[in-house]
């Protein structure tokens, strides 16, 4: 027996040794679970496992070295909702074309359908999951990539949903032209830095569409926000570009287009507001330039807090909205100059396109709903309008800091955002 | 017909902590959904009036800033292990464990008992503080 078992481990060492000596990476065609262990075991660092067939799994499968793993004909796997998916534990690994199923739910630990820890270089890449807890999750990664995924979530049992693509602690990432829906957060960073999240749709989410957070020096453009229970949410980060987007349909109590809270220094431009609650809500927000901007049909368009210092709100269009501007005190530091409101009465005698009579987008209404919110069940009464007419004359109680003294007659061509969402 | 009223009023006027509504309530400091039961807090005003909170951090940061609406409130945490269970948080033991990833990233968890803390420190390599050491 003993010399059957030596030269089988010899063969075995041949097989190895000149697989490394060569150093060309293989490429083997693998369509069941048994066979695909072995060859995970087997391969070498820069193989190819081209994947076919159906996979139904108890464990989830563990990639610790650099593989490339491609599904042909989308094959499936079903984790049968006990454990995680794939699990990479190497750099350089590559996901391509996988159908992964049911991945087990917790409140304790982040199961997820692909997890990704301490590698870089990753790359995820037109890959379906179906029910994952956690959809795809990377920490503490750098320079990876995930494109063309279609992530679905099962939203019946609240609380135990994770987030569509998730990452913390990581860097220099590009997600794009992904579909998030049904899951907690479409799209969550902690404390990912140099990033870009573009193209990507995220609807239907339980909570937001896209979810910064301590998150410095990203930029994400020309996503989709659609239908999400709180909107968008950029929180306590520096330095994030946004850019084109569409936020749409986030109708609710506490729903907002996009929620603002303690931001330094960026940029937001091009987007358009879509019939939101609160289609922009700035708490704490300094020094971000709000451009060309389209604000439609919106409840309210713009609430910014007294505590947002040194923004610019300029070029933006704001038609159609219940409210236009509302805040919460009488400080005003923040430029409103040289918008579009389509609630301007004023006139331009000299033709030049900037109305003479400055425009008050605060209406005493509002201030009233800011502080007693009940009231709103006035709103297009006469009583009120009477009292938006009197306070239009006498300002009395509206900032009379917050105003435009360039109020824009049209809508400048420069918002590209307003005039291609007609 | 009499008690049925005086015990309606009565219901009304209990006071306590009362259950999060997940996905739906807002953090009364940083404006997230409560998306996570085990890591809720709520401060409950002397007069009755209760804010809700994602996280321990959120919850002594607002207690701190408006420390004078907040006289003679109660402050409570969810019990980590048991998200619907709300502890004093006077009385709760604290573990921090980065691995606990909590909404606000203050990475602390509440726990009825000591050996429960303990042995949570253990499996997620954190250590045990107190009420006082949250926000250091």
């Amino acid at each position: 027996m003993f010399w059957i078992k030596s030269i089988l481990l010899v063969v075995v060492c041949l097989f190895v040794s000149g697989k490394w000596s060569t150093s060309e990476a293989s490429s083997r065609q693998v369509d069941n679970a048994r066979e695909l262990a072995i060859l995970l075991e087997q391969s070498g660092a820069g193989d190819t496992l081209l994947i076919k067939g159906y996979y139904c799994l108890e464990e989830s499968i563990i990639i610790d070295k650099p593989l490339v793993l491609i599904g042909i004909d989308r094959p499936d796997f079903d984790f049968q909702s006990l454990s995680s998916g794939f699990v990479i534990r190497a750099d350089s690994v590559t996901l391509e074309g996988l159908v992964i199923h049911n991945i087990k739910r917790s409140s304790i630990n982040d199961y997820a359908a692909i997890y990704a820890e301490n590698a870089d270089y990753i790359c995820i890449r037109g890959n379906r999951v179906y029910n994952g807890f956690f959809g795809i999750y990377l920490a503490k990664s750098s320079h990876s990539l995930v494109e063309n995924n279609y992530v679905e979530g099962i939203t019946t049992i609240e609380q135990s949903t994770g987030n569509a693509v998730h990452m913390w602690q990581c860097d220099h990432m590009v997600v794009q032209k992904n579909f998030l829906s049904h899951h907690r957060d479409g799209v969550y960073l902690e404390f990912v830095t140099d990033s870009r999240v573009a193209e990507n749709v995220s609807r239907e989410n339980i909570r937001y569409g896209l979810h910064f957070m301590f998150s410095h020096d990203d930029e994400y453009e020309n996503n989709k926000f659609l239908h999400n229970s709180a909107g968008v949410a950029v929180m306590y980060s520096r330095n994030v570009s946004m850019i084109g987007n569409l936020f749409q349909d986030n109708w609710g109590d506490c729903s907002y287009g996009l929620l603002l809270k303690d931001i330094y220094d960026g940029t937001l431009k091009d987007n358009v507001f879509e019939r939101n609650t609160i289609a922009l809500l700035m708490e704490g927000t300094n020094r971000l330039d709000v451009r060309q901007n389209a604000f439609t049909s919106n409840g309210w368009a713009c609430k910014i807090a007294a505590n947002c210092e040194g923004n610019v709100i300029q070029d933006n269009s704001f038609c159609a909205n219940s409210f236009d501007v509302a805040t919460n005190g009488q400080t005003v530091m923040n430029g409103f100059d040289g918008n579009y409101w389509d609630n301007y009465e004023g006139y331009d005698l000299d033709g030049d396109g900037i109305g003479d009579v400055p425009y008050h987008p605060v209406s005493l209404f509002s201030v009233l709903v800011e502080r007693v919110p009940e009231s709103l069940m006035l709103y297009r009464s006469f009583l009120t309008q009477l009292l938006d007419k009197s306070e239009h004359v006498m300002p009395s109680v509206t900032p009379s800091a917050l105003v435009d003294n360039e109020p824009l007659m049209n809508i400048p061509e420069t918002n590209t955002a307003y005039h291609a969402s007609r | 017909m009499k008690f049925v009223v005086i015990g309606l009023l009565l219901l009304a006027c209990s006071s306590g902590p009362v259950k999060v509504k997940v996905g739906k309530d807002q953090c009364d400091f940083c404006r997230m959904t409560i998306m996570e039961e085990n890591f809720a807090g709520e401060i409950v005003t002397a007069k009755g009036k209760v804010y809700m909170y994602d996280d321990l951090s959120c919850l002594l940061k607002h207690n701190n800033q408006e420390s004078k609406k907040m006289e003679g409130a109660e402050l409570y945490i969810a019990n980590y292990l048991n998200g619907s269970q709300f502890l004093k948080t006077s009385e709760a033991f604290y573990v921090k464990a980065a691995a606990l990833k909590s909404p606000m990233a203050g990475n602390v968890a509440a726990l009825a008992f000591e050996a429960d803390a303990e042995s949570l420190a253990k499996e997620k390599d954190g250590q045990l503080i107190t009420l006082d050491d949250v926000l250091d």
